[in-house]
Order: C-alpha cells, then structure tokens, then sequence
C-alpha cells in the first residue's frame, strides 16, 4: 500500500447522514480522499467517469437511477471500475444479482462502520470483500454443496451440535419457550447458544439466521426456481 | 212543414169542385182581382195535405171541365192565360211552404253538416283520448315495472351497504389489530433498544475516568444495540412491504419469500415465472406479489398441503399467475359469504386485483386441493 498517496473514493449514497458519518469515518483513518459525493445513480455514473476513482461506494436504493443500474452502466463503461455494494439489504437474491453484476464486495449497512476501512483497503488491492455475515453465508452454501458430494459439513464443525439444534429451531421461526421444551433445555440456557452461535456468525437477526441456515443445509428450502423468456 | 196524412178522397173533390167554381168566377169577372181566392184554394189544398201535383191535377180537370164554357183556343180572349194565372196563384202558398221545407231542409243540412264535422271532430278527439289513455296506461305499467326495479335495486343497494358496513368494520378492526401489533413490538423491541442505547452513552460521557479499553467494550456494546434496532424497523419495514419488489423485481422477491416460508414450514414450492412479467407496472407488481403471499399464507395456514405450485405465464393479451397446492379444499362462495376475519383475506385479493384492472378467481375441490388465478391485462 502506498501511503504517500491515498485511496480515492467516489460515494454514491442518497442520505445525508450516511455520507456524513463515512467521510467522517474514512478522514478519521487518513488514508483515503472522497473524490466525489453522489445522490443517484445517475449521478454517481457522471461522476465514476470523471474521477475514475480507485472505490466506489455504492448503496443500491437511490433516486432517478438505483446502484444496480448505476453499477451495471459504470462497469459497461469501465470493466476494470472498482465497486463496494452497501446495502441494508443482504438477501440472497441482493447478493446474487449484486456478484453477476461484477462487484468486487458487498457490506450490510447496519455492520459496515467497524470494516468498512479494512473492506475498502482489500478492494482497492484487487481482492473481493463480504461482511462476514453474508461471507459465511456463501460459505456454508459451498459447504452444503460439498456436504451433498460426501464430504463433511463444515457448518457442523463450526457450530457445536446443541448450537445448530438451536439455530435450525430459530431459523424455523420456534420461540425460545419452545426450543427449551423440546430439547428439554432451560430457556436460560437456550439463550445463552442463541447468543453464542450468533456471535460465531456475525448473525444477529433472526431473517439473518434463516438464510444461513437455509444456505447451509440446516433447514431444508426446496423452492425451484424456474424463469421463461 | 211536412204532411204525412194522405188527403182523402172527399176532400180531393171538395177541393176540386172549390177550385172549379173559384176558376170559372175567375174567369168569368175579367177584370176582377181574384188572386185573394186563389191563394186561399191553395192554402186550403195546402191544410189539406195535397201536394203541387195534386193540384195540378185538379187544375188540369177543372180546365177540361170548364172547355165547354170558355174557349181556350181562341187567341183573343186569354182565357187560358188567365186559367194559368190563377193556378199559379193557387200555387203560391203551396210553393211558399215548399220553400219554408227546401229552407228548413237546407238549414237541416248545414246543421247536419256541422253536426258531421262536429261528429269527426268529437271521433278525432276521441282516437286522440284512446291513444292517449293507452299511452297512460303503458306509461304507468312502465312507471310500476321501474317502480318495482327501483325497489329492487334499493333492496339490493341495503343489503350491499349493510355488507360493505360490516366489511369495512372488519377491515378497521383488522387494521387495529395489525397497528396494536406493530405498536407493540415498536415499543418492545425498538424503543427498548434506543433507550437502553441512550443509558449507555449517559455513562459513556459521565464516566471519562474510565480507562481506554472499558470505554471501547460500551461503545461496542452500544453498537451492538443500535445493530439491534437497526434490525429491527427493517424487519418491520420488510414486513410492510419488500425492498426487494422495487430494487431486483417480483420474481427475486416470490423466490426470497418462498424460500424463506418453504424452510419455515417444511413446504415444497415449485416457481415458474415469465420474464416478462417484470415489465408489467410497479403497481401490478405489487398487487402479484400480494396476492401470491395472501394464497400461500392461506395455503399454510388452512391447507396442509406438502406441494404449492406458482406459475406465472404470458396468455393473449395478458399474464396469468397461478398458485394451486395439493391439500384440504374448502367451500369457497361460503367462506366469502361467511361474516368473520377469514374472508377478508380472499376478499382483499380480489379488490387488490380489479384496482390494477385484473381478475382473480378461486377453484377448490376435494382431492385436487386449491387453485387461486389471478389475471392482469398486459400487451407486450
């Protein structure tokens, strides 16, 4: 890393607040320069032309022109443009859209503040970067097809045996009362695996935990998809 | 003055004898007035019922008779001038009432004639009357037909409005529901949170003695709470109505919510969707999308089916989507009939689908489960 010349930034976010706090954020680090603020998508595509900047922070849900298309219009124009996705959104089908678009990372919104610096350092090198949420969501989904070839499933050597038991009855949508009752556990003691898979995770949402568990073969989601032209 | 009585035979001679002696006197004093005599024979033959014929005659004879006494050939002595004479006067009353009779006659006429064109009149008036009264009377049929289909269709409109009030008393107190539920929950949970987070920076600022690394374990403590409500209104905001709908679409959007209620509840869900439906307005979109999560919730809550199948696919002039499952039918006119909470969901699908222009109709049938199709115009 080049320290004498710092990493230029492009923001594209439509609220105030948010660019406020990560300009706030990313000075405190002084290793960084924000190029250029935008409010839209259509904007932030004017300017990623102008400044080719090394990062584009992208947040999907903007006016005139969302970060979808604002991102898809920029790497039409510059393959090699370097964008981070921020997003409050983290569904699947987000992240899926977001890596066929050729993004090089994808941060949720609410965790970015403590990694945004590290997230923006890896891209700026060329490397891609998740929250470590969604990271080992795609993990446990490589994990779970692995599982399916035969081989051991790595979710189970992460989480102990009564943390998954926890994590599929949550994903489930079961309440605590009857987790406890079920695994003839207290509701104490039920809590307390809730938290610690949570933690092992970076999950800390029951929508969250679904996928995950979804994604690693915990619980089983047999919807098959199929689209027709 | 018309006569009927014939004269009589008597009186026919009487009368000629009269005339006879009146006509020789006449005849005889030849410079003598004696058209006063001739007019009384003629108003005596008049009273007597005989006609200007008849008198005629009884001229003609008395003229025959008296041709012995008096020469009515010989040019001299106008004799039969002077006959005429007379009879003409004998005539004169008679001609006189015959008069009076053509006068009368005529009168009779006119009076006739007006009375006919009164009678035509009074016959127009009275076709005028009959149409008018048939007209009445089809006009006051129709006046009691729409009377009745007034009374109908108030009848109707009653009970509609009696339906619509309760509808709408259901719907306010769904709605209260659903508000005391979020209410709750925003109270619960969020609430809860931020203040809980406003408790730790009042400590945070109080306790500035607190050396560097306690300080860091409260803030990310305090970060950890704000992650918490952060959250939480998401959920909420989800709840209400998918980000995913306007940001990816309603296909990423059915498939997000069919994994996750698929995993929750152990069900196979099989999607089949047109690209094409994407084009479809954001509105119509929405309503889709709405009716796809009330079917499945319904087929969830209702149906224990194992397989629900969405097909969404291109018709002429239009995009079909479809959610048929494989478990419990039930009696649908009835539950929509029926007067608690459970309807509203169907009849919510419904409204959703006719304010985007659409259609939507349910089949259910023992053994072959339920079928909801819902149908939105659409010209590519």
């Amino acid at each position: 890393m080049n320290h004498l010349k710092p990493i230029t930034v492009l923001l594209a976010e439509d609220h105030a607040i948010v660019r406020q706090g990560i300009r706030a954020l990313l000075n405190a680090e002084g290793l960084f320069s924000i190029v250029g603020e935008a409010r839209t998508g259509r904007e932030a595509v004017a300017l990623a032309q102008r400044f080719n900047p090394d990062v584009i922070l992208m947040d999907i849900a903007m006016p005139v022109l969302n970060g979808l298309e604002a991102t898809r219009q920029i790497l039409a124009e510059n393959p090699a443009a370097k964008i981070l996705i921020l997003s409050a959104h983290s569904d699947d089908a987000y992240i899926e859209r977001m890596s066929g678009a050729g993004v090089a990372g994808f941060l949720e919104k609410q965790t970015s503040a403590e990694i945004l610096a590290k997230a923006i350092r890896e891209i700026a090198q060329g490397n891609s970067f998740f929250s470590p949420s969604i990271a080992q969501r795609l993990r446990a989904k490589a994990d779970a097809s692995l599982d399916r070839d035969g081989l051991p499933n790595s979710v189970a050597t992460r989480l102990t045996l009564r943390e998954s038991e926890v994590l599929q009855r949550v994903a489930e949508g079961s309440t605590n009362k009857q987790i406890g009752a079920e695994l003839g556990i207290s509701i104490k003691t039920v809590e307390k695996h809730r938290q610690r898979l949570m933690e092992k995770l970076h999950i800390h949402d029951i929508a969250g935990l679904t996928r995950y568990a979804i994604a690693a073969g915990v619980i089983e989601s047999s919807v098959q998809l199929t689209v027709i032209e | 003055m018309i006569v009927t009585t014939k004269p009589s035979k008597t009186a026919r001679s009487a009368l000629s004898a009269r005339y006879r002696s009146a006509l020789r006197k006449h005849l005889n004093q030849k410079n003598a007035t004696t058209a006063p005599q001739a007019r009384l024979l003629g108003k005596s033959a008049l009273a007597g019922g005989f006609a200007t014929l008849d008198l005629a005659i009884i001229h003609e004879q008395a003229v025959v008779t008296l041709s012995g006494s008096f020469d009515f050939v010989a040019v001299g002595n106008h004799a039969i001038k002077r006959a005429g004479e007379f009879f003409t006067q004998a005539l004169v009353p008679l001609e006189a009432d015959q008069r009076s009779v053509r006068e009368s006659n005529l009168h009779l006429k006119q009076r006739n004639e007006t009375l006919r064109v009164h009678t035509a009149a009074l016959a127009k008036a009275n076709r005028n009357l009959e149409r008018e009264v048939t007209h009445r009377k089809a006009g006051e049929d129709e006046l009691r037909k729409s009377k009745e289909e007034y009374r109908t269709l108030f009848l109707e409109s009653q009970v509609m409005q009696k339906k619509l009030r309760q509808l709408t008393r259901q719907i306010i107190s769904a709605q209260e529901d659903e508000r005391k539920e979020i209410s709750r929950e925003l109270h619960d949970e969020v609430v809860q949170t931020l203040v809980g987070i406003n408790v730790e920076l009042s400590a945070l600022s109080k306790g500035t003695s607190a050396g560097l690394q306690t300080l860091r374990v409260k803030i990310n403590r305090t970060q950890r709470l704000v992650e918490n409500s952060v959250n939480a209104v998401h959920r909420f905001a989800r709840e209400l109505r998918p980000a995913m709908l306007d940001d990816l679409g309603l296909i990423p959007a059915l498939h997000t919510y069919s994994k996750s209620l698929a995993a929750r509840k152990k069900l196979k869900i099989q999607l089949l969707a047109f690209r094409g439906v994407e084009d479809l307005e954001s509105a119509s979109r929405t309503v889709l999308f709405r009716v796809a999560q009330e079917a499945l919730t319904n087929v969830v809550r209702h149906a224990n089916a194992r397989l629900v199948k969405i097909n969404i696919t291109p018709r002429a002039g239009s995009i079909c989507m479809e959610i048929s499952d494989d478990g419990k039918s039930f009696a649908v006119e009835k539950t929509i009939q029926a007067k608690n909470n459970h309807r509203l969901g169907l009849i919510g699908m419904r409204e959703r689908m006719e304010m985007v222009g659409g259609t939507l109709s349910i089949e259910s049938a023992p053994g072959c489960g339920t079928t909801v199709r819902a149908e939105i115009p659409f010209s590519r």
